[in-house]
């Protein structure tokens, strides 16, 4: 396992627990800015699992509130920021939101992982994903 | 403050020259010696007060007068500066300077997040009440590295 090997084998857990890649939550594609941030806020207060992926998107957004208030719902969520600063320059959160990308798509992998292997006697999906590399 | 600045620049309160008044800010800042990263925080801190000031003090009017105006503070005698000061004034309503405080984002929700994030990227910021009306917002920015910031740097 990678680096931050920890929080991808939480969340794969949650992942796998949730289903697959969960569809986005509502209001995060809204084209009015209000409705984002206040998803943002509801992935915050209900620890929604399946709001990382657009809450990484939301690291790219051209709003520095979205952007600070994302970047704390993800660290609330996973424990860390992986460099991003959402007051920096374009080329510096670019390259940490990748990071985040590539975070989230190892996370997701093993969780795809965890539900391809048959269950065992007496095991749950969570138990195998958390088995997985 | 009676020193005249060294950059005044006056605006109408239209979205539309917000970038043009972030970049040159930034740009500013830049030639004086501030990092990518100070430069982008001093140039989003710009961004903020006026949208809030468009936003909340303007009700989204886009004809009213805003003044930006920029001094290097502390000039040493050989040259060496160590912050620059970033004045921006409106004629909008006024509100309590006590007021405008921002929030602890431990409690995360959206609203009062431009002024939040301005004292967050700023390292002094004061509002006051501007006579005979509208506000008065005083921010200073100051280098991490004093030594690299310097008249020297400016002339490059």
């Amino acid at each position: 396992m990678s680096r931050n090997a920890t929080p991808v084998f939480c969340l794969a857990i949650g992942l796998s627990l949730t289903g697959c890649i969960p569809p986005v939550p509502a209001g995060f594609t809204s084209p009015d800015p209000n409705r984002r941030l206040n998803a943002i806020v509801e992935a915050a207060q209900s620890g929604d699992q399946s709001a990382l992926r657009p809450l990484v998107v939301q690291l790219e957004s051209a709003d520095a509130a979205a952007r600070v208030l994302a970047i704390r719902t993800l660290e609330d969520l996973t424990g860390q920021t992986l460099g991003y600063d959402p007051y920096g320059p374009d080329r510096k959160r670019q390259e940490a939101v990748e990071s985040w990308t590539d975070w989230l798509s190892e996370a997701e992998a093993l969780s795809f992982e965890g539900r391809r292997q048959p269950p065992r006697s007496g095991e749950g999906a969570g138990r195998q994903s958390g088995a997985a590399p | 403050m009676t020193e005249q600045p060294h950059i005044r620049l006056q605006l109408v309160s239209d979205p539309i020259y917000l970038s043009g008044a972030r970049e040159l800010v930034g740009s500013v800042a830049k030639r004086l010696g501030f990092d990518d990263l100070q430069c982008s925080k001093i140039a989003l801190a710009v961004d903020e007060a006026l949208c809030n000031i468009i936003r909340h003090g303007y009700d989204r009017a886009q004809d009213r007068p805003i003044w930006i105006s920029l001094w290097p503070v502390d000039a040493a005698p050989d040259g060496r500066r160590s912050g620059l000061r970033v004045v921006i004034e409106d004629e909008a309503k006024q509100v309590d300077p006590a007021e405008m405080k921002g929030r602890d984002l431990a409690d995360i929700r959206p609203g009062g997040l431009g002024v939040y994030i301005i004292r967050e990227v700023m390292d002094e910021v004061t509002w006051e009440r501007r006579e005979p009306e509208g506000m008065r917002l005083t921010m200073v920015k100051r280098p991490v590295k004093a030594a690299a910031y310097c008249s020297d740097t400016a002339r490059e």
